[in-house]
């Protein structure tokens, strides 16, 4: 059906017959001309554009900006001063932030500094309401986990992840590093906050025992064997997360 | 979501210069600037962890808004709930930048807070196709819901703000708006 102006305006102005204006919206979906021509005849959206022109404030934006994609990561993690507990995302610059660096002046260590730098990154982008609403199953759990052991090339198991400290599991996904399988387990500790077991397949990893660190003022431990690198990280609390890791260590390698 | 060199730059930037529209489209959900700055830091975080879903080519801004509208509907919409017992869309006009002129920036700050004070379906509405300028199918895909029903949603508000598109006829004719 070809309609006038007169016909869209009316139907903007909800004094269209029913009939016509039914077939309009019907129309709509597949006329993409006649969208074109009612929404050039919207009188309101100047009006309302007019009112959301200075939304969001700029200086606002800029703070939530640094807090998620955060800034340049200190040279010392160390001297983190420990007050900052929602403020992760602020200080901890995201995986992506670090890459902002520029690929030519990323000289890590060695890979598993440079892995365990950007999972931890990545983990402080996690506070208590990211994983608040997470709530899977126990079959969407072993779920998750055989898709993560096939992808990874190792067994996980649900009962190798319970009764460790406290920590509820709440999800497993399959991310991905250098082209390698990374598995990242999240937990939520007696508090609610985050804390995460990682796995990277690397199988030219030399074997080397727990090492306990703080990785952007985060709580972390790590290992590697049998071709694979593993990290548990998370909160402050060194001596949980060694624990985790060394019951971790003793049900998974 | 994939570490390494191979990650794509691109796609953090991209994420960045659409934090503006994104943060708009969350307020108009959830209604507070508190919560829609939770929604935006979540979506973003979503939309990291997705980056190897997103296909080149398609609207990127429809993407990270489709997947904050799942946020806010599946994940923290209930919690707020649970916690509040109701949404409340607080008016936040000290949002409005008390910048150009005050005559422009009454008359915005009047336009916001009744924009806001729409109910959540329609503000959101409002927001897309008014304010982002998404098509009506557009905004339709992001919030999931049938083109008749952003119609009959957007109907609704034109009602409520009709009288808004009156007063600045007035204000312009008396030379009080740019």
């Amino acid at each position: 059906m070809m309609y006038t102006d007169e016909h869209l305006r009316s139907y903007l102005a909800g004094s269209l017959d029913l009939e016509t204006a039914q077939q309009i919206e019907v129309d709509l979906e597949s006329d993409p001309i006649l969208e074109q021509r009612l929404l050039a005849l919207e009188g309101l959206l100047p009006v309302v554009q007019q009112g959301f022109a200075e939304i969001p404030d700029a200086d606002h934006l800029k703070q939530l900006e640094d807090k998620i994609f955060a800034q340049p990561i200190p040279a010392n993690d160390h001297a983190v001063a420990p007050t900052f507990v929602r403020t992760w995302g602020t200080r901890a610059a995201t995986l992506v932030i670090g890459l902002a660096i520029g690929t030519g002046l990323m000289h890590w260590a060695d890979d598993t500094t440079d892995w365990r730098q950007e999972v931890a990154s990545y983990q402080a982008l996690y506070v208590k309401e990211t994983i608040a609403s997470l709530n899977r199953s126990e079959d969407e759990l072993k779920q998750e986990l055989a898709e993560a052991s096939t992808a990874v090339g190792q067994q996980l198991n649900l009962s190798d992840l319970n009764d460790l400290e406290g920590l509820k599991l709440l999800r497993t996904q399959v991310l991905g590093h250098e082209g390698a399988p990374l598995i990242q387990i999240v937990f939520a500790d007696p508090n609610g906050a985050p804390v995460a077991f990682c796995i990277l397949k690397d199988t030219d990893a030399a074997g080397t025992i727990m090492q306990s660190t703080s990785l952007k003022g985060m709580a972390s431990a790590d290992w590697t064997g049998n071709g694979y690198r593993y990290l548990v990280i998370g909160g402050q609390n060194q001596s949980r997360i060694d624990t985790v890791a060394e019951q971790i260590h003793s049900r998974v390698l | 979501m994939y570490f390494g060199k191979k990650y794509q730059k691109r796609f953090q930037s991209d994420l960045i210069t659409l934090m503006p529209r994104l943060w708009r489209f969350a307020l108009s959900l959830a209604g507070q600037k508190d919560l829609a700055d939770d929604l935006v830091q979540a979506t973003c975080l979503r939309a990291l962890e997705r980056e190897s879903q997103f296909q080149a080519g398609s609207n990127f801004a429809a993407w990270t808004m489709t997947i904050c509208r799942s946020i806010w509907l599946n994940e923290m919409r209930s919690q707020h709930l649970r916690k509040t017992g109701q949404l409340d869309t607080a008016i936040e006009s000290s949002l409005i930048d008390p910048s150009p002129s005050p005559e422009t920036n009454i008359f915005a700050a009047e336009v916001f807070k009744q924009v806001m004070r729409l109910p959540e379906g329609q503000r959101s509405v409002v927001e897309l196709v008014f304010v982002e300028q998404f098509t009506y199918r557009e905004a339709a895909a992001i919030l999931g819901i049938p083109i008749g029903t952003v119609m009959s949603r957007l109907s609704a508000a034109r009602k409520t703000l009709a009288p808004l598109k009156q007063e600045q006829a007035n204000q312009m004719k008396k030379g009080e708006l740019a």
